[in-house]
């Protein structure tokens, strides 16, 4: 395959505050090639945020601190860039959409404002010529009514600015689009209509999409292959349809069990005992084992590696290590 | 469907909410929240409401134990019509009607111990002495699997689903008859979320609880839900049995609602309906069917006529003009 358009590796992440350090990406390893929607899927705390935004240079340094492994994008590493030279890949390279685009629009600027001024710091193009972009840009994704370059963020509805976040964040042709739960706060007609909006610009741009969400609903429908994280670390990687059909990794497997499905009927919802981890003190061996109905002494003692389980399928378990787990117990039946 | 006794019965709730403006305050506008909206809930049931945000499903909830004043309307329940009592008659009445709220940071006094949040209810109600109370708040905590030696830390000290544990005891606290649950998972992981799902069902079969559970997530309101309403704008467009809800939507907004929802299941094929354009503001509805504007299916009729909220058989009742060709 090609060299990856993005490729993060053993990546590291740990904030130094006064109560300890907090490992919040402690070995982060995922690769998104071109044109290509990954899944970036975990519970709060999980570091999925951190990984994504340490991905676009905004983790505020100190207290947040590289601790090893490289974030490359088509080669280059990001991990010791300075301000200056973030200012040419953000926007242009890489650029993101947030959770909440009411908070993510400069209130007292109006659209046509906002997203001239991103043309504007990343391509040498005059203000004219940017405001036409500006409309083209809107029109892409569904915004055609007159007017709407004049108007301020709080004069639209959510759909309607996460609309305009996703334009000002495709004005430039990013080669990869960051999205941090674009649809978390919208409601399901609405969801729809931005779900339906980001894979058509990704089929017609080929720009690739990093989405990090909680919603597996959200990834079975968007990705092409999916990440899951857990206190920290990457869990299981997989293509969409094995992760769903074939989950390895017991937290996979739990928490697939545990959302009520709408076609599916359970009279008893599966639920994974206990909470995830303090960062501050996160469990030895296998941050997972305190929850896992599988443990055994070892996962309390040693780290599991993540294990290739052939066909890109990876999981952080000891239970598919047959030297050291017994295979017999290997989790791999799921009752749903 | 079991003829069961009905334990509330709500006619033609309306809650407008006035807006105003100008110099003097006056009231330029109304906002309806929620707009003649009849439901009943069956003793030991549990009703769900959905709707997006906005429709007034929590202004349903709330103007239910009238934490909100409904505007107009009748709420029956076991024969008591609540709109009528005075305030003091309306407090004692709130043992048997309790609420279960969504953010389980906001809803819990961040000065008070978990012991002293539950035990609050009890004391209000003058139930027990201060040792009776104790016993009482205890064996609570226990019930909704809470460890009895946290009694003495402070909600900040808990997670979500703690937190959410604590506000279902609160509630539970006085043994009430019916809770009106608005979102009491939304704000919790999917991990997490399922516990609390549990909780609440083992809960209703120890303690014959009747819910009235308020959600925007689908799914969830199909697990746990034995009914379902859908809301749209202040009214309520289709009420039914779960599964004919789910598997036979009449009305298009709940055929569209449904086919939004993204399954965890990459293999699925489903037929999507993606409504254009938003939902419209409550203060200036549209005329005739508040979902006209959006619908694929849009007659004439709509346009003018507000449609009846009828039965279409088997208890299955739509707002629809569609249906009545």
């Amino acid at each position: 395959m090609a060299e990856p358009l993005l490729d993060i590796s053993e990546f590291r992440m740990y904030f130094h505050t006064e109560k300890g350090v907090v490992k919040a990406v402690d070995g982060v390893d995922l690769t998104v090639h071109e044109g290509e929607v990954v899944g970036l899927v975990g519970e709060s705390g999980c570091g999925k945020s951190v990984t994504s935004l340490s991905v676009m240079g905004l983790v505020p340094q100190p207290p947040g601190k590289v601790e090893g492994g490289s974030i490359r994008l088509t080669g280059k590493d990001l991990t010791h860039l300075r301000q200056r030279e973030w200012q040419r890949i953000r926007g242009n390279d890489i650029s993101m959409i947030f959770q909440e685009p009411m908070t993510s629009l400069n209130p007292v600027f109006t659209i046509g404002d906002q997203i001239v001024e991103a043309l504007q710091k990343h391509q040498k193009i005059s203000k004219k010529e940017a405001k036409k972009r500006a409309g083209e840009a809107l029109k892409e994704v569904g915004i055609s009514r007159k007017g709407i370059l004049g108007e301020y963020p709080h004069q639209l509805s959510g759909g309607m600015r996460q609309r305009v976040m996703i334009a000002m964040a495709m004005v430039c042709r990013p080669k990869l689009l960051i999205a941090d739960e674009p649809t978390t706060a919208l409601d399901v007609t609405i969801q729809a209509q931005i779900l339906d909006l980001m894979r058509r610009l990704n089929e017609e741009t080929g720009t690739a999409i990093l989405m990090i969400t909680h919603d597996l609903g959200v990834v079975a429908e968007m990705c092409d292959r999916v990440v899951v994280m857990y206190a920290g670390e990457v869990v299981e990687k997989a293509d969409v349809k094995t992760l769903f059909q074939d989950p390895r990794h017991p937290y996979t497997q739990g928490l697939l069990k545990s959302i009520p499905q709408l076609d599916k009927r359970f009279d008893r919802l599966y639920s994974i005992p206990g909470n995830v981890p303090d960062p501050r003190k996160m469990p030895e061996g296998c941050r997972f084992s305190p929850r896992c109905e599988f443990a055994k002494d070892i996962c309390m003692t040693q780290k599991p590696d993540l294990l290739d389980l052939g066909k890109s399928h990876f999981s952080r378990c000891w239970l598919h290590d047959e030297k050291k787990g017994d295979a017999d117990r290997d989790p791999i039946t799921v009752t749903t | 469907m079991t003829q069961s006794q009905s334990l509330l019965e709500v006619r033609n709730l309306k809650k407008y909410f006035p807006i105003r403006g100008g110099v003097f305050g006056r009231k330029v506008g109304e906002v309806k929240a929620v707009d003649d909206v009849s439901f009943s809930v069956n003793k030991g049931e549990t009703l769900g409401i959905v709707g997006e945000s906005g429709c007034g499903k929590s202004t349903t909830g709330r103007a239910i134990l009238r934490l909100e004043e409904p505007t107009s309307g009748n709420v029956e329940f076991e024969g008591n019509e609540l709109t009528r009592l005075k305030k003091e008659a309306m407090r004692r009445m709130r043992r048997e009607l309790q609420m279960v709220f969504q953010d389980p940071f906001a809803s819990l006094n961040p000065r008070k111990t978990a012991f002293e949040i539950i035990e609050e209810p009890l004391k209000v109600h003058g139930i027990g002495h201060a040792s009776e109370r104790k016993e009482q708040v205890m064996e609570l905590l226990q019930v909704v699997g809470l460890d009895v030696s946290h009694a003495g830390r402070y909600p900040h000290q808990f997670s979500g689903g703690q937190r959410q544990r604590i506000g279902i005891a609160r509630a539970l606290a006085v043994r009430p008859k019916l809770i009106v649950a608005d979102e009491p998972v939304s704000a919790l992981d999917v991990s997490i979320q399922s516990q609390v799902l549990n909780l609440l069902e083992d809960l209703q079969h120890t303690f014959d609880l009747t819910y009235v559970f308020i959600a925007h997530d689908l799914s969830v309101v199909r697990h746990i839900s034995d009914r379902v309403g859908v809301m749209y704008l202040g009214r309520m467009v289709e009420l039914a049995n779960r599964d004919s809800l789910y598997d036979q939507p009449l009305h298009p907004y709940t055929q569209a609602l449904l086919s939004a929802v993204p399954v965890p299941d990459p293999d699925s094929v489903r037929e999507r309906i993606i409504l254009s354009g938003d939902v419209p503001t409550p203060s200036n509805p549209p005329k005739g069917c508040a979902f006209h504007t959006r619908c694929p299916h849009v007659m004439d009729i709509c346009q003018e006529v507000r449609p009846e909220f009828k039965d279409y058989g088997e208890e299955h009742y739509v707002a629809c003009h569609l249906l009545e060709k």
